[in-house]
């Protein structure tokens, strides 16, 4: 560079250096409205994380709080020291009642067991430790009578609770002795009774296997006790609430166990509905004005292939690819005035014409100006999309009841557009084309979509879903465009697990 | 007036004062750089609107260290170019540089006003302004406008070289027709 050059250079930029200029009032506006976009996006985004981290957390809670009595609870049992007793007569079966106290109070803290087995509310009255307490004309019953007669049976006479003619009414609600703390013998099945005469662990499992019951499972549906009572050796305990659900045999006997393997899966489905769809097509860089919106009602038809993981069969993870189809059909009314400097032509002449009035993303030509006056041509506007899609997805499905499932799953989704058609139908049938900005040939959206579906047969499901889903980038090529679009559908569908896993 | 610590700090925690300070504050400086590198009025504005909302969404980023006027400076700069990349800016293939006449007359440009410069600059073909500017107002090397723009070396001596030939040109021409003008009766 010669030093003219450079001198050049110098003056130049000192001459531009202090020069100062503001923009026109819009840009601080448009400014403005694109910070307030982003804090709505990053507000909308919290709402979605909050929501997401409660059902997650919510159904960590629900299903891991399912074994907190089970296992806390009997390893914390399992640390009390327990007296040297002979085996044989605990694990021996009683067979006359009266005739063994001990074995009687074994016996029915396995009738207990049992009955914990389905409900922890079933509190033993057992022989020789159940003291009768309650004031003259009670009447005593055992509400677990149904569920082991044999106990009671063995329950001698003389330990029934009468006694100066009062009875002794079990509720089913565990007892509480003077200090509140309930009987050891009704909360800790099979590991110790309260006068320390445990029954091995081998004894209490026969005895449910052999009720039909698998008594280590726990409870899909069991629930975590609220508060816990304590027994008067400081062991927490839990509060032993009435459950409908852990305590229907019916309903238990009903349900599978719980299968805490991840276990994969590979499903097909096939579904179609009606989707509403909008627009919001603003200049990218005045997103304060030009507001013209889309929005469009018509029908979705969409096939995938999805495989992933499933967790605990109520929680699942999955990635799909699939093809998707819409076709969207509004009225449009095309009016024709005169308008000078518009071009010309006359009726029949093609749509596709230099200037246009934006409809959305779909430009419909300006009226022609050697027509003279004006006329409106109705039709519809018809626009045929067709996309392969893949979702990454996560999701919950809980049973409500049999065989049906209620189930949200939700994420992101990459579009790859595949083909899109865009024509104006008139009434007398004739197509006329229309122009339309470019499409963006990718575009990666986050959706939610809340399901009921139902169980046939094998693998064979179908489902009613309802799904939103928003667009994260411009559905159009042109940058000067910000086009987000953004859609609700409903849609019914068949879902066919090829494996056999279902979650 | 200047750009203080408050400004900047209300400006992190998104109080929209601040932010409308800091923007009347700055854009008059920051407005001209967009100015150099459009095509047009309207062009310029799209970049300083876009440049006011990276600012923000990035002033996290500014650790007080050195000046934040540059630092939103180069933001500015940055977005223009992105926004001219967008455009697909043409460059004109290297040239041989002797061929062209570099030397340039020191007191053509001191009789023109700022505004008619960058008026000038603006009627540049986008690849010659836009190495111009890298180069000249910016004070970027030929190796850096090469890595920014994707070009070569070459390219980018080339476009500076027929930038400063058309410019001195057009204030040749800027020149002579103010001479009438001013010319005595």
């Amino acid at each position: 560079m010669n030093d003219s050059t450079k001198y050049n250079d110098e003056q130049l930029r000192r001459q531009l250096e202090n020069y100062a200029e503001m923009p026109s009032d819009k840009v601080w506006s448009g400014v403005t409205a694109a910070l307030e976009q982003k804090k709505k996006k990053r507000r909308l985004l919290f709402w979605i994380l909050l929501l997401g981290g409660i059902a997650s957390g919510s159904t960590v809670w629900f299903f891991a709080g399912s074994t907190y009595s089970g296992a806390v609870l009997t390893a914390q049992q399992n640390q009390e020291p327990k007296p040297a007793q002979p085996a044989a007569p605990q694990s021996k079966p009683a067979t006359a009642a009266g005739k063994n106290p001990q074995t009687n109070t074994a016996n029915t803290a396995l009738a207990a067991e049992k009955s914990n087995i389905h409900s922890y509310s079933n509190s033993v009255t057992t022989a020789g430790t159940s003291a009768p307490v309650s004031g003259k004309g009670t009447k005593h019953t055992q509400n677990n009578a149904g569920r082991a007669p044999e106990n009671i049976a063995q329950t001698p006479a003389g330990n029934t609770g009468k006694k100066d003619g009062s009875q002794h009414t079990n509720t089913g609600v565990p007892q509480l002795s003077d200090n509140g703390n309930t009987s050891a013998a009704a909360h800790t099945p099979g590991r110790s009774s309260a006068t320390g005469k445990g029954i091995p662990e081998s004894s209490s499992r026969q005895a449910s296997v052999s009720a039909g019951i698998v008594a280590d499972t726990p409870h899909p549906l069991s629930l975590t006790p609220r508060r816990t009572l304590s027994l008067s050796n400081g062991i927490p305990q839990p509060a032993l609430l009435k459950n409908r659900f852990r305590d229907s045999t019916t309903l238990y006997k009903t349900i599978p166990a719980v299968s805490v393997k991840i276990a994969p899966f590979i499903s097909l489905e096939a579904s179609a509905g009606s989707v509403w769809y909008k627009r919001n097509q603003v200049p990218a860089n005045d997103i304060s004005s030009g507001n013209a919106q889309t929005r469009k009602s018509g029908i979705y038809a969409a096939a995938l292939l999805r495989g992933g993981f499933s967790f605990r069969r109520y929680a699942f993870f999955s990635l799909g690819v699939g093809y998707e189809y819409f076709r969207f059909s509004n009225p449009y009314a095309l009016t024709y005035t005169s308008v000078p400097g518009a071009g010309s032509g006359n009726l029949n002449q093609d749509l596709n014409t230099p200037s246009f009035e934006a409809y959305g993303d779909v430009n419909i030509p300006l009226p022609i100006s050697s027509y003279n006056g004006s006329q409106t041509i109705n039709g519809r506007l018809r626009m045929n999309t067709h996309n392969i899609f893949i979702p990454l997805d996560m999701g919950f499905s809980f049973p409500v009841l049999h065989n049906l499932h209620l189930g949200i799953s939700g994420g992101p989704a990459l579009h790859f557009l595949l083909k899109q058609e865009v024509y104006f139908l008139s009434e007398d049938g004739s197509k006329k084309p229309v122009s339309i900005s470019e499409p963006s040939r990718v575009n990666v959206s986050l959706g939610i979509e809340p399901s009921l579906s139902y169980h046939i047969h094998g693998g064979l499901s179908i489902f009613a879903s309802g799904a939103f889903r928003y667009h994260m980038l411009s559905a159009v090529k042109d940058p000067s465009i910000r086009s987000m679009p953004y859609r609700a559908s409903g849609q019914l569908g068949v879902r066919l697990y090829l494996n056999g896993v279902r979650p | 007036m200047e750009i203080t610590k408050d400004i900047l700090d209300g400006c992190r925690s998104g109080k929209s004062t601040s932010q409308e300070h800091l923007y009347r504050l700055l854009t008059p400086r920051l407005f001209p750089v967009c100015l150099r590198f459009a095509a047009s009025r309207s062009e310029a504005e799209d970049y300083m609107q876009e440049s006011w909302i990276r600012i923000f969404q990035k002033i996290n980023n500014f650790r007080n260290e050195g000046s934040f006027e540059g630092w939103a400076r180069r933001i500015t700069v940055t977005t223009c170019l992105e926004g001219l990349r967008r455009r697909n800016i043409q460059f004109d293939s290297p040239a041989n540089l002797s061929a062209l006449q570099l030397s340039e007359d020191a007191t053509a440009i001191s009789g023109i006003s700022a505004a008619e410069l960058i008026a000038l600059i603006q009627t540049l073909p986008a690849g010659y302004r836009t190495v111009f500017n890298l180069y000249v107002m910016e004070e970027f090397t030929h190796e850096e406008i090469a890595r920014q723009l994707g070009i070569s070396e070459g390219t980018s001596k080339s476009q500076l070289a027929r930038a400063r030939m058309l410019l001195r040109e057009k204030v040749a021409h800027l020149h002579s027709e103010a001479k009438p003008q001013h010319a005595p009766k």
